[in-house]
């Protein structure tokens, strides 16, 4: 009898536990949601360039839906690692390789761009005189802003190394030092970017040198920024002891996306700023 | 049962999968993360002499280096001003320059358009 009984209580207490080190994920409406919000976003954008009414309401509506579910599955994803003890090494290394393929998914997507900026100027058409940059074209120097970019990129990059070490060391001050001056770096990055978008001769509709000029400028650009919000979201949570040395995946995750951001850069200037002019 | 009573009054308390137990004097766990901690701390070094001895002065050099050259340049735009009656000559006339085969969904001008330095577009 009593060996019964104590078959169940351990029957019982072992149900509540994974023999697995795996995590289930609970139900959760965010992935179905966030399939909406970006149709939203994308239907958005297409009335919006094709003149309909509200097409570009549309498409703020769908940006700023896909930001706030984003918010509500990275916040069930703190707490499911946090507080409830589901990240495990085999889970942070699964994420972690996911977050590897996305940037290697975003590669590609730079390599379209590039495919077509250097469809376009190794063989310059005829429709634009056989010329690259076409004639007409006054490419903007790039020992100029475009060098002191590069130099400000690769600083962002320093700093942040220096301040993910720092974390691993518990050096908070340090810590919080060199990320904020990576976010800074990365303002002032996009700042002079702005500056050259505004002060350039060319702009997007001159020529095809215009379009993938900032095409994949325009990219990058994108790209910096969302990498500029990863990084100070990550900035303001260490702030808030929020992440631990063990587990601080959207930390890391961030500063791989920052060195992806860097490195497209190092191929946008030499082969578009550097290459493509004069 | 009283000698399984004063087994369990003498055993060890040895916990086979807890982080503290000591196991042969120093527990792997702990020692790799020490080790870990102390590597960050000498890497956190270089990089921190890195970022403030190299990167920021080469900013500052290159600062300094594109300044000059954008004022020159400023002054050059200026010049061609002035020798064409206020404004910047405008580009050839190429098909192939500001095309607009369809307008951009906000309005006549590029997103960055910007009026004091364009000629007329």
């Amino acid at each position: 009898m009593q060996h019964n009984k104590t078959n169940l209580n351990l029957q019982l207490i072992k149900n509540k536990y994974q023999s697995h080190t795996y995590h289930l994920v609970d139900q959760s409406p965010w992935p179905i949601l966030i399939s909406w919000t970006l149709f939203f976003m994308a239907i958005g954008a297409v009335l919006y360039m094709h003149g309909y009414n509200n097409g570009g309401l549309l498409l703020n509506l769908g940006f700023f839906l896909t930001s706030a579910v984003m918010y509500f599955w990275l916040s069930d994803i703190h707490i499911e690692g946090s507080f409830l003890g589901n990240h495990t090494k085999e889970v942070k290394n699964g994420l972690m390789i996911g977050f590897i393929l996305f940037v290697i998914s975003e590669v590609f997507a730079f390599i379209s761009v590039f495919w077509a900026y250097f469809h376009s100027s190794i063989v310059p058409s005829v429709e634009i005189g056989g010329y690259w940059p076409p004639l007409g074209i006054v490419p903007l120097n790039p020992f100029s802003i475009p060098l002191l970019n590069t130099f400000l990129l690769l600083s962002s990059g320093a700093f942040i190394t220096y301040g993910h070490h720092a974390f691993i060391a518990g050096k908070r001050v340090f810590t919080i030092n060199s990320f904020f001056m990576t976010v800074v770096l990365a303002v002032v990055f996009t700042l002079f970017q702005y500056i050259e978008y505004t002060d350039s001769s060319f702009s997007i509709a001159d020529s095809v040198f215009g379009t993938t000029f900032y095409a994949s400028t325009g990219l990058h650009g994108f790209h910096v920024i969302v990498g500029t919000i990863f990084i100070f979201i990550g900035f303001l949570r260490i702030i808030n002891y929020n992440v631990t040395k063990q587990g601080h995946l959207g930390i890391e995750t961030g500063i791989l996306y920052w060195h992806f951001v860097d490195i497209v850069w190092l191929f946008l200037f030499i082969a578009v700023y550097f290459w493509g002019s004069n | 049962m009283s000698f399984r009573l004063l087994v369990r009054r003498t055993a060890p308390t040895l916990r086979r999968f807890s982080t503290e137990t000591p196991v042969a004097g120093k527990n792997a766990y702990l020692a790799n993360l020490e080790a870990v901690e102390h590597h960050a701390a000498e890497t956190t070094e270089l990089w921190r002499k890195i970022s403030h001895y190299v990167c920021l002065p080469a900013i500052a050099v290159c600062a300094a280096w594109v300044y000059n050259i954008e004022m020159e340049h400023k002054a050059h735009l200026e010049h061609e001003m002035a020798e064409n009656d206020g404004h910047l000559p405008a580009p050839p006339a190429y098909e192939y320059l500001n095309v607009r085969r369809k307008p951009f969904p906000w309005g006549p001008n590029s997103l960055f358009y910007n009026s004091e330095n364009l000629s007329e577009e």
